[in-house]
Parts: structure tokens; C-alpha cells; sequence
């Protein structure tokens, strides 16, 4: 007896086309260099992902008529094996799931291109290839990733006009690439980054338990030496020498005599809501040419399970705001910047330390690419509160008070500025305003004499200084008037990129300022220093060279600040602008289809039609001829070589003299355009 | 092929400048006449006594020398004036079949409107069918057969207007309408001496014509086409305008004669423009306006003209 051969499964249209295949592939390989690039997997993996991710395509094209169902059960169990690998990542790492996805999805798409692709499986890694490049635009911190980007949908565009059968012309690849430059700047702006608490992306870096022998000592640039000014006869040594790379507040001890200007080189970048002060360390005792911290022990927190609890909550988790630290470089220093009043810090180390004055401390430094999060509560006081905040009792905040030898003529002023003020609040706006007022703000101040009081020679001698020397004579006039007060270092908010919804902060961004104490409300945040973020926010662009330079300043300036206007706005209301933007999209999209629908014949047409309409040549009327009647028989033949372009059965030969005859015609009607030559066709 | 459909289209320019000489300044009229002949479709008239349709359809058939009848119809005509009728004959002691006027090429019947109901039913199917039955026995039409109908719109007093199924038969309906000044004063020039109809001469073979009408139904028609037909039709049944739609026959018998129109433009291909012309003639008769149903004309001309703005050319981008 014969036996009936079923076909189980019917066999699907197979791909032959080079081209289509071609596009796949570039797509692949630019998500994978993207993942690659933004997820910092090792670049070996990566290579050999490469590799076998092109001699599987070459593999399955040269293989495409075979049968496979070898292949396919191999390639199953491997795929088995991967999600298993997959689910054993995802318990390692419950913070952060998208590197083994990512990881998961490499290899998946690895063993999927030894498959004999249709059409369809082709489809599946042109999916793959999409996801590969959301995870890495999310892990994007930086603008590069446009450039990504662009390349990307440069592949999709061309995918999508192959996979439904538009023909590719190579004239139109050049108005792709502007299309896609564009959409690349449209798009990147809109992926969002502004996420806050609840999703959990991105919270920290996967955990470092490297063992050090820090025991919650402060390291820093300065560290070894700066212990060495503490001391009485400290005074007696030269201050070390400037770095431009490493601020000087983040050591134990802050040298008021140390001059000089910070780079711009990248620190880390910040996701916070808005814009904040990222207090680093904090100081009680102040010598007369520096700052340092009297109290050297410090508390070690440690945890099982993340977060750090910093703080008992106070109002509420709703009202924590989110910071996220992207670590860029590597520090000198183990301080960890984080917000005022942070509550849960989520820290990729089973321990940290805080010291006597609520600044914490890494066992390790920093390194490039760490990245934690802090959930702080913001704090805002009332004027009524502030007005009727008392100085707390002084046996407790002793060291808050201390002070050395100060010129009589400081505390007079101290005294003469306050005099008015019934209010402690009232009296420190008072000393503020008086600093705003009769002191600049200047990076160009001349070293600190020997033997003399660093407020003094800045209250009455230099005049101008910066962020340290405001905040050291703010805190040192709060103490005269009884108001405990501690200098604080740390950095500002930095440039918010709209690009990336990020802030970015530099060297130069570092900044010093104060805290002081009231009751009921605790250590209350005031910086001094007069328009002090605007300054050193815009020192970089204060000299503009030339006249030109000057215009593209002032350009640059206008664009960056309609942008971040504009990214905010967007960012408010992202879930009505997301929408009309996807739409406005796809109305784009399909025009451009449309168009690169049309035949070469469909587009003369379309410019001699609308050249003709606009010189009124053209009557209405619902048929063509009808329209061209006015232009005789010229518009008549014009029509029908048209016609018969799109209705005829017509030959390969017959074709192109048609076409031949359809553009000679297209020429003369677009010659005729002037209204000596129209008279002449009426004629 | 090629080369055939050019020898047709040129002996159509004949046959047309042949009629022309006939009758003066209605080139349409006979282009969509000559377009009937090539469907083998059937053609209505609406027009009023005296604008020349018996003078059309007589030159069309002594042109192409075609057998032509014309009946007029009154109220008292029967089926079997019209059909023929079996007669006794008393030599033979047999029934004898005596053919009637539609027994001929082409059929004038003049004022179709003008008789009973039983009549016209009688006649239009014999036209539709091709054939006719007399007590149980069949006789073939003689080919090609075509009625050419007349009926007097302005008319309304003791006429059986036609019922929308039997108007549904005829290919298409024209009206000729009077002539411009001056072509009238031309053509009373002509007929000063002697009519010219009596002056027309034979252009074309019965078997021409024949071909000619194979070769009609081999004209390529695009899909797109044939889709842009049916959406035009389709426009005349849901619109809010029309109490009365165009139905499938009005679809095929745009599709027959743009076919026939575009051999006449010499042409074997159809496109849009030849559609475009047939739809007027073709639908104008089948459809009835929901407002103005006892309006002219020219007011349904303007109806199906506003549908056709509404169906995109196809493949054509403006």
C-alpha cells in the first residue's frame, strides 16, 4: 500500500532578493552597534555577533531552496537554551532587566539568521532589530545616539519601501536621507526620559562589592596633603597647586588661598525633574583661610536589600522627586552627590558611610559609569515660617559657632547690617542683600596675603570673589549674629541638554554655599552668592570673539533657550503631543509613499499639470481632455501618450518610444509658458 | 492585430464622414449612434417630431447597406403588426408565417411611447433576445439587428411612457436637440435642390460590420478601468441624489461601449476619456432623481456630470 505524503506545513514564498536581505542585515548590524555602544557590552561578544550574524545571512541565502527542518529544530533548542540563560540573567539582576533582554534578544537574532528566511522571517528581524534600538535609546545618555539613529531609519525607510513592493529608485535615496535627518531630530527629543518614581529603569548600576580598605575616610585629589592645613601652623604652607580637573571644596580640608578656573569637562549627568544643587560634603569649622571638618568619625550604613533608608520619610513617598546620577568620568573622590534631604538612595554597594555633617561617602571612588538614584524630598518653607524661625539654644550647635580671630571691623559690619532686623531670617537677607549688592562676582581675584583673614581681605579689601568667599563670609557673619551655620560644597545643576532631557554637569559647575540652622525647620539651604548659577553657568560664553562669533552666541543662545522652553512644554503635555505627533508622522510617511508610488511619466505629468494650472492654461473639468482642451491638439496627444503609458497593453519597445514621445511633449508644454508663447498655441 | 484595428478605424471614418454629409452638425449623435451599432446595443431617442431622426437612421443603413424598416406606432397597434403573424393559406391547407417589420437590419420605431404596453413588451424582448416567438415557434432575427426607438419627451397626453425595466433594454438614449442658427441655414442650402439622403451611397459591407463587432469585444480594457466603471455606477445606487440607480447592465454596457468608442478613436486600448463619454448616454435613462423627477433632460445630464467629479481617474495623479 502506497502511503499518502501529507504536506504538513505549506511552504512560504522564499526571498530572493540580494537587496532586501542587504537592508535587513544593515539594520541588524546598526542596532547591534548601538546596543553594543550604549550598553557597553564587551566588545568581543559583540565582534563575534558580528561575524556570525553575516555568515548566517550569506549561509541562508545560499541555502534558501533547501529544506530545513533540521536546522529549525537545532535552532529551537538553542533558543530553549537562551531563554533559560535569559531567566537565570533576569534573577542576577531584578534592577535592571533590559541587559539581558538586550543580551537575549542579540542571541536570538544570531541563531534566527542561519534560518532560510521568507519574507516574513525577515519581517521577525527587522522587529528585533527595532526592539534592539528602543533599549538602546533608552540606555542613551548621550546626543550621539542621533547619529545611530539617523542610520537606523535610513534602513527602515528603505525596508519599508522594499517590503511593499515601491520600487527604489536611486535619485530618491538622496530625499530619504533628508527625510530621515530630519525625522532623527524630531524623534530623539520625544523618547521619554522624564520618567519618575515607580517605573524602575536605570535605578542603579549592578551592584560593586570590590573590597577596599576605605573605612569611610574622605578621599579626594587633595586628600593626602590637605590634612596637613588643619593644623594651626598650616597657614605656614603654600596651598597646593591648582588643578583644573578636580575642585578643591571636595577634600578634607576647603584652602581659601587656592586660585584658578575650572574645565568644562564632563562630571555626570543628572535626571532630576528640574534643576537642583547636588551637595556634596559639608564643613563645621572655619580656620580664617579654609574650611574643615571637626568631627572625623562616621557612621556606616549598610544594607540587604536596596535601598538605603537616609531618612524616615517626612511628607509622603508621592512627594519624593527622582535623581538619577550618570557617573561619566572617573572620580578622585568617594563623595556621593546626591539632593538635600534625600530619603532612599538606591547605591550599587552593600555599605556606605555618612559623616558628622549628613554627607555620605562611597568605600569606593566613583567610577565611569556608575549610576544611582535618589529619592529626595523637596524642601519649601513659608515666609511665615521662615520669619518665625528662632535661633535654637547655642549649647548644641557649639561647633556650628566656633570661630577664630576675626577682624573687629567684620563683626561691626556684622552688627551694622543686622541692626535693623528683629528676625534671625531677617537678619540673614539683610547680610545677603548686602552682599549681592556691593560685591562682584569675578574668577579674577588676587591671592590671599599671608597672615590675614580671608573674609576680611574679601569684605574690605579685594571686594570680589567667588562662590567661597560669599558663602565663607555669609556663614561667618551668621555665626557672629548667633545664627549656627556650615559651608557647604558640592555642584550646581548643570545645562539641561534637550536632546537627551538630561543635565549635564562639568567641573566647572562645582559650587560652594551654606546651611544654616533654625528651629523648628532645621538646616535650611542659602546661597549667597549673588546671580550665582546664572554666572557660572554662562561663563563659558562671556568673551565672544568677533563680531560674528558674537551673532552665533547670541543665536545659540536664543535656539538653546527655545529649545529647552519648547522640550519643557512638550514635556508637560507628552501625552497630547505624543499622539498628534504620531500622526502628523504618519501623514508624513504616506505622502512620501505616495511619491515614491509615482512613475517617472506620473511625475512629468504632475509638474506639467501643475506648471499648466498655474499659467490658467488649464480648464475645470472632469475629464483629462477636457482640461487640456484649451491647448488643442498638442494638449490632446499630450493626454493620450499619458493614457496610453498607463492603459495599454504595450511592449517593452513601444514603451519607451511612447515615453520618449510623452517627454518631448512634456517639454514643449513647459516651454509654452510665457504669454507670447500661449498666444501661440491658441493659434 | 494592429494593423487590422487601423484598417477598421479608417473605414469608420468613412462610414461617419458618409453620414456627415447627411446630416450637418450632429457629429456627436452619430459618433454614439455608430458606438450603438458596434455594441449591437440599441439606441432610444428623446427628441421632438423633426429634428431628424428617421433621416439618421436611414443613412446609417444605406450606408453600410442594411435592410431598414420603420414602424409607427399608435395606441391600436398590436404585437403581431409588429412581430408578424401565422396566416391560413387555403393552397397549402397550411399556416403560413408572415414575417412582421422587425425582420430587418435596422428598426426605426417611432414614438414607442404612443402604444400599449403589450406592444412595447413585445417588441423590446424580441430586440433584447435577438429572436421571436409565434405560436410556439422561434424565428431568428436577421444580424445585425438594432431598434433604433424615438419618443417625444414634451409628449405626456394619451402615451404609455415605458416602465424603468424596459428603458433599462435600450443601450443608451440620446437626444439630438435642434440645430445652431447657422448649421440650420446650411442645411436648408443643401436640401435646396434634392435631399441627400437620396444621394448616399453604400460605404460598407454587411460582414464589415460583423467584423467590426467581434473586434469590439477584443479591445483591452484595464482592471483599473473596469474598477472606475463600477465606481461610477456604484455612485448612481447609494448616492442621496438618485431615487433610482444604474444597474449591472448600465455597468456592462459602459464597459461594451467604451470598447467600441475607443475602436473608433483607433485605438485598442480603452482609457479613462472613453468612459468618461459613455456615461452620460448610458445612465441618463436608467436612473430617476429623487428631487425633480419631472425635470428635463439636460437637469439628469447635469446630475451624472456632478458624479462624475466625485470618482477619482484612476492611476491618473493631478
Amino acid at each position: 500500500m502506497e502511503r499518502k505524503r501529507i504536506k504538513l506545513i505549506k511552504r512560504e514564498v522564499v526571498e530572493d532578493s540580494i537587496l532586501f536581505r542587504g537592508i535587513t542585515l544593515y539594520l541588524i548590524l546598526v542596532s547591534l552597534f548601538s546596543v553594543w555602544y550604549f550598553l557597553n557590552l564587551s566588545s568581543i561578544y559583540i565582534a563575534g555577533v558580528f561575524l556570525l550574524t553575516i555568515v548566517g545571512f550569506v549561509f541562508s541565502y545560499y541555502r534558501r531552496k533547501e529544506r530545513n527542518i533540521f536546522l529549525k529544530i537545532l535552532m529551537t533548542f538553542g533558543m530553549i537554551y537562551l531563554l533559560r540563560q535569559f531567566f537565570v540573567e533576569l534573577i542576577k539582576n531584578p534592577f535592571d532587566p533590559r541587559i539581558p533582554l538586550a543580551t537575549f534578544l542579540v542571541n536570538l537574532n544570531t541563531i534566527h539568521s542561519f534560518d532560510l528566511p521568507t519574507r516574513l522571517d525577515l519581517g521577525f528581524s527587522f522587529f528585533i532589530s527595532i526592539i534592539l534600538m528602543v533599549i538602546s535609546g533608552i540606555f542613551a545618555r548621550e546626543a550621539i545616539y542621533l547619529v545611530f539613529l539617523i542610520f537606523f531609519l535610513f534602513g527602515v525607510i528603505m525596508f519599508l519601501i522594499l517590503v511593499n513592493d515601491y520600487k527604489l529608485i536611486p535619485s530618491y535615496v538622496f530625499s530619504i536621507t533628508l527625510f530621515v535627518l530630519l525625522m532623527g531630530f524630531l524623534v530623539f527629543p520625544f523618547i521619554p526620559k522624564n520618567i519618575r518614581v515607580g517605573f524602575r529603569q536605570d535605578i542603579m548600576s549592578q551592584l560593586i562589592t570590590r573590597l577596599t580598605n576605605f573605612q569611610g575616610d574622605l578621599r579626594s585629589a587633595y586628600a593626602e596633603a590637605s590634612n596637613l592645613y588643619k593644623l594651626p601652623e598650616g597657614r605656614k604652607i603654600p596651598p597646593l597647586k591648582f588643578n583644573p580637573e578636580e575642585y578643591y571644596g571636595f577634600a578634607p580640608f576647603l584652602d581659601l588661598r587656592q586660585r584658578g578656573e575650572l574645565s568644562s569637562s564632563l562630571v555626570f549627568r543628572v535626571l532630576t525633574p528640574w534643576g537642583i544643587y547636588h551637595r556634596g560634603i559639608a564643613f563645621d569649622t572655619y580656620n580664617g583661610f579654609g574650611w574643615y571638618q571637626s568631627r572625623e568619625e562616621v557612621k556606616t550604613l549598610d544594607t540587604v536589600s536596596q535601598p538605603f533608608v537616609l531618612k524616615e520619610n517626612a511628607r509622603g513617598e508621592e512627594y519624593l522627586q527622582r535623581a538619577t546620577y550618570f557617573i561619566e568620568r572617573d572620580f578622585q573622590s568617594n563623595i556621593i552627590f546626591i539632593p538635600k534631604d534625600t530619603e532612599r538612595l538606591y547605591y550599587p554597594s552593600p555599605v556606605i558611610f555618612k559623616d558628622g555633617e549628613d554627607g555620605y561617602r562611597s568605600p569606593f571612588e566613583l567610577p565611569k559609569g556608575l549610576i544611582y538614584t535618589g529619592f529626595y524630598q523637596e524642601s519649601y518653607y513659608s515666609t511665615r515660617e521662615l520669619l518665625e524661625a528662632k535661633v535654637p539654644p547655642k549649647d548644641r550647635f557649639l561647633n556650628y559657632l566656633r570661630l577664630p580671630n576675626i577682624p573687629q571691623r567684620v563683626v561691626n559690619l556684622a552688627f551694622e547690617i543686622t541692626k535693623n532686623y528683629e528676625t534671625p531670617w531677617e537678619k540673614l537677607m539683610a547680610i545677603k542683600n548686602y552682599l549681592d549688592n556691593n560685591y562682584e562676582y569675578s574668577l579674577d581675584i588676587p591671592p590671599l596675603p599671608e597672615n590675614e583673614d580671608a573674609v576680611d581681605n574679601f569684605l574690605f579689601e579685594v571686594k570680589k570673589g567667588y562662590c567661597e568667599q560669599f558663602a565663607t563670609a555669609f556663614a561667618v557673619m551668621a555665626r557672629i549674629i548667633g545664627v549656627p551655620s556650615r559651608l557647604v560644597t558640592g555642584y550646581g545643576p548643570g545645562d539641561l541638554n534637550p536632546w537627551t532631557g538630561m543635565y549635564e554637569v562639568r567641573v566647572k559647575n562645582a559650587h560652594a554655599w551654606v546651611e544654616v540652622y533654625l528651629d523648628p525647620l532645621g538646616w535650611i539651604t542659602v546661597d549667597p552668592t549673588p546671580t550665582a548659577l546664572a554666572e557660572i553657568e554662562r561663563g563659558e560664553r562671556k568673551e565672544p570673539v568677533n563680531f560674528l562669533g558674537l551673532l552665533f552666541n547670541s543665536v545659540g543662545i536664543i535656539l538653546e533657550g527655545i529649545f529647552i522652553e519648547v522640550y519643557k512644554i512638550l514635556n508637560k503635555y507628552q501625552y497630547i503631543v505624543i499622539p498628534i505627533f504620531i500622526v502628523l508622522l504618519f501623514l508624513l510617511v504616506k505622502n512620501i509613499v505616495n511619491f515614491l508610488k509615482l512613475t517617472e511619466e506620473d511625475r512629468i505629468f504632475k509638474r506639467v499639470m501643475k506648471r499648466l494650472k498655474k499659467s490658467g492654461l488649464i480648464k475645470e473639468d472632469v475629464s483629462l481632455y477636457g482640461m487640456l482642451e484649451p491647448l488643442g491638439d498638442l494638449g490632446r496627444d499630450f493626454a493620450g501618450l499619458y493614457y496610453a503609458l498607463k492603459f495599454a497593453p504595450l511592449s517593452e519597445e513601444e514603451r519607451k518610444r511612447y515615453k520618449d514621445n510623452f517627454k518631448e511633449y512634456a517639454k514643449k508644454l513647459l516651454s509654452y509658458n510665457s504669454p507670447t508663447s500661449r498666444k501661440k498655441i491658441k493659434d | 492585430m494592429k494593423t487590422f484595428i487601423s484598417e477598421i478605424t479608417e473605414k469608420l471614418q468613412v462610414l461617419r464622414e458618409n453620414i456627415k454629409k447627411v446630416i450637418v452638425g450632429k457629429d456627436e449623435v452619430i459618433d454614439y449612434v455608430i458606438v450603438a451599432l458596434l455594441s449591437r446595443g440599441n439606441v432610444l431617442l428623446e427628441d421632438v417630431p423633426g429634428v431628424g431622426k428617421t433621416v439618421l437612421a436611414k443613412s446609417l443603413a444605406e450606408s453600410i447597406e442594411l435592410d431598414f424598416r420603420r414602424i409607427q406606432f399608435t395606441p391600436d397597434t398590436m404585437p403581431s403588426d409588429v412581430l408578424g403573424v401565422n396566416v391560413f393559406n387555403p393552397k397549402t391547407l397550411e399556416f403560413e408565417f408572415k414575417p412582421g417589420p422587425i425582420f430587418t437590419n435596422i428598426l426605426l420605431a417611432d414614438e414607442i411611447n404612443r402604444t400599449s404596453p403589450r406592444t412595447q413588451a413585445g417588441l423590446l424582448e424580441a430586440m433584447d433576445e435577438g429572436k421571436v416567438t409565434i405560436d410556439g415557434t422561434t424565428y431568428e432575427l436577421p444580424k445585425p439587428f438594432m431598434v433604433i426607438a424615438t419618443q417625444n419627451p414634451r409628449e405626456h397626453f394619451g402615451t404609455y411612457p415605458l416602465p424603468e425595466s424596459q428603458l433599462d433594454r435600450f443601450f443608451i438614449s440620446l437626444s439630438m436637440g435642434y440645430l445652431p442658427l447657422e448649421e440650420e441655414v446650411k442645411m436648408l442650402e443643401e436640401q435646396k435642390i434634392v435631399h441627400p439622403l437620396e444621394r448616399i451611397e453604400p460605404v460598407w459591407k454587411k460582414e464589415d460590420l460583423i467584423k467590426a463587432q467581434d473586434l469590439v469585444k477584443e479591445i483591452y480594457i484595464d482592471r483599473d478601468i473596469l474598477r472606475y466603471i463600477v465606481n461610477i455606477v456604484n455612485v448612481t445606487r447609494d448616492d442621496s441624489l438618485f431615487s433610482l440607480g444604474a444597474g449591472p447592465r448600465a455597468s456592462i454596457s459602459i464597459m461594451r461601449g467604451a470598447q467600441a468608442y475607443a475602436l473608433l478613436s483607433g485605438r485598442d486600448y480603452v482609457i479613462p476619456e472613453d468612459v468618461i463619454k459613455m456615461v452620460i448616454p448610458v445612465v441618463v435613462h436608467r436612473v430617476i432623481p429623487k428631487e425633480g423627477s419631472n425635470m428635463g433632460r439636460a437637469f439628469k445630464e447635469e446630475l451624472i456630470r456632478g458624479v462624475l467629479k466625485r470618482v477619482k481617474i484612476p492611476k491618473v495623479r493631478l
